[in-house]
């Protein structure tokens, strides 16, 4: 399943807001078909990082490439790259099937995927009902649905376990799973480890912009011990250093 | 183009959008036009008078309109999720325009039919007489999307720069309610210059500077406002 390629490439990527550098220099690199974790505590930079990947924000210096194709052109790559950014951000008073239409339609896709990929978040029978009487989780699976339509090879999910109870947690989990085995890379974010160790295969770790780690997630794991605690450590040793 | 432009009629069948701003539309158009007849010692022979009267708050609803066209997609967050669908982000800000334009053309078609149905009640109630009007309202009409379109035009300019419905909706009612107004009474060269009046000059309100010059002006004021829009939003980054 899992080829050697690579699914997300970066080098020196950069992005400052006035004087402050939120993203430092990252050098990134996820195989295609793995699950990658992208982990960070709040305001590390992970969201800008996500958001420079998919062509929202402009780096200030580095390159990158996504599937290949340089960052520069995002309307390159995006058409096989699906995404969750933030918090999902639908129109509240359209029903969650409609406004998957508003996006098959902005994209050029097929609108019959669309009742497959609420099926697929457990949506199917609330597809109809307008998006302000969603629940929380099921908002956050409506915007899981909107990244898979087009069957994207790429699929980003920024913190999609925030907000969610338990429960929600680990059904995530299995979602985020179940993308993964169609053969799909994921690019999953969390400030908590512990939320993603479970179901990544390869592990990135950044801190205040820098990366702290990066390569699968059983290195991480070598130098014996729990990660939470490689995690924790990894932090306190980059307070101790700025 | 076409998708963007698709996507943005489908969005604007939210019942609260085209219901509250077409409401907004054909209200005001009724109530200019009902005092604009009703209410002059001798009423205006052109039935379509009341419809170049509301010209000027007619072309602050559409300016509103375009304007939160833009800011509610920064409000809501799902700017982020149109520009992963269309990363051309000049192609998509031309969608939604040209979807605004052509909603913005059916509005005014509908408040020109109800302001002369109006105006046509209002005088027979009152007895007076009225010239042919068909001819004029094929004029008014076509200057009075013009000056629309220019509202519209520097509703877009602002929502792209300022992001903020509430911020933006501010600065505008503010610079075309209060500051042409005061400015029309008090400055001499004001009809020459801003915005709004230039706009009152095409659509034929008394006291204002000639035609050619009104249309001059607008069109400069749409070349402008749409430029700075475009260059903002394919520049600017999208981070919230
Ligand atoms: N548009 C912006 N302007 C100024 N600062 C920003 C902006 N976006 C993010 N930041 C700052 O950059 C840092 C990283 O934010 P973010 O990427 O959202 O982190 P994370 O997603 O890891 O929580 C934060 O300190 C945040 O305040
Ligand atoms: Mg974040």
């Amino acid at each position: 399943m899992r080829d050697m390629t690579t699914a997300i490439s970066t080098r020196g990527l950069t992005k400052r807001y006035g004087a402050r550098t939120v993203v430092d220099h990252l050098d990134l690199d996820v195989p295609a078909g793995v699950v990658a974790g992208f982990v960070g505590p709040n305001g590390a930079g992970k969201t800008t990082t996500l958001r420079m990947l998919l062509g929202l924000v402009r780096p200030d210096a580095g390159t990158g490439s996504v599937n290949g194709v340089p960052l520069t052109q995002p309307a390159g790559y995006l058409p096989r790259v699906g995404a969750l950014i933030e918090s999902p951000a639908f129109y509240p008073g359209l029903s969650g099937a409609r406004n998957l239409a508003v996006q098959a339609t902005l994209g050029g896709l097929d609108p019959a995927g669309i009742p497959a990929v609420l099926e697929r978040v457990g949506l199917a029978a609330r597809g109809a009902s307008s998006y302000q009487s969603y629940s929380l989780g099921m908002r956050q699976r409506l915007g899981i649905a909107a990244a898979l339509l087009g069957d994207p090879a790429l699929v980003v999910l920024d913190e999609p376990t925030n907000g969610l109870d338990p429960a929600g947690i680990r059904e995530m989990r299995g979602i985020v799973r179940s993308i993964n085995q169609d053969g799909r890379t994921v690019l999953v974010s969390s400030h908590l480890l512990a939320e993603v160790e479970q179901v990544c295969d390869w592990l990135i770790v950044i801190g205040e912009g820098r990366r702290l780690f990066q390569g699968p997630t059983r290195d991480l794991l070598a130098g014996g011990g729990d990660l939470e605690e490689h995690y924790l450590s990894m932090f306190t040793s980059t307070e101790g250093t700025s | 183009m076409t998708r963007t432009f698709t996507a943005e009629l489908m969005k604007l069948r939210r019942p609260r959008v085209l219901y509250g701003a077409l409401g907004a539309l054909i209200g005001c158009t009724i109530l200019v036009t009902v005092l604009t007849f009703a209410t002059a010692p001798t009423p205006p022979e052109r039935l379509t008078a009341g419809f170049t009267n509301a010209s000027r708050l007619v072309g602050v609803v559409v300016l509103v309109v375009f304007l939160t066209g833009v800011t509610t997609e920064y409000g809501l967050g799902t700017l982020r999720t149109l520009l992963l669908r269309q990363p051309l982000r000049d192609r998509l800000l031309a969608g939604k325009a040209l979807a605004l334009v052509v909603c913005t053309a059916g509005a005014l078609l509908v408040a020109l039919a109800v302001s002369v149905a109006s105006a046509a009640v209002v005088t027979a109630a009152r007895g007076t007489p009225t010239g042919p009007w068909l001819a004029d309202a094929a004029t008014g009409y076509a200057n009075a999307l013009l000056a629309a379109l220019s509202y519209g035009a520097i509703g877009l300019a602002l929502g792209v720069l300022l992001r903020s419905t509430a911020v933006a909706v501010g600065v505008a009612l503010f610079w075309f309610i209060m500051v042409e107004n005061i400015a029309d009474h008090t400055w001499p060269a004001a009809g020459h210059v801003l915005p709004g009046l230039l706009a009152g000059a095409v659509t034929g309100i008394p006291g204002s500077v000639p035609y050619s010059h009104g249309l001059a002006g607008v069109l400069v004021y749409i070349a402008l406002a749409v430029t700075a829009g475009f260059i903002a939003f394919s520049r600017r980054d999208v981070s919230n």
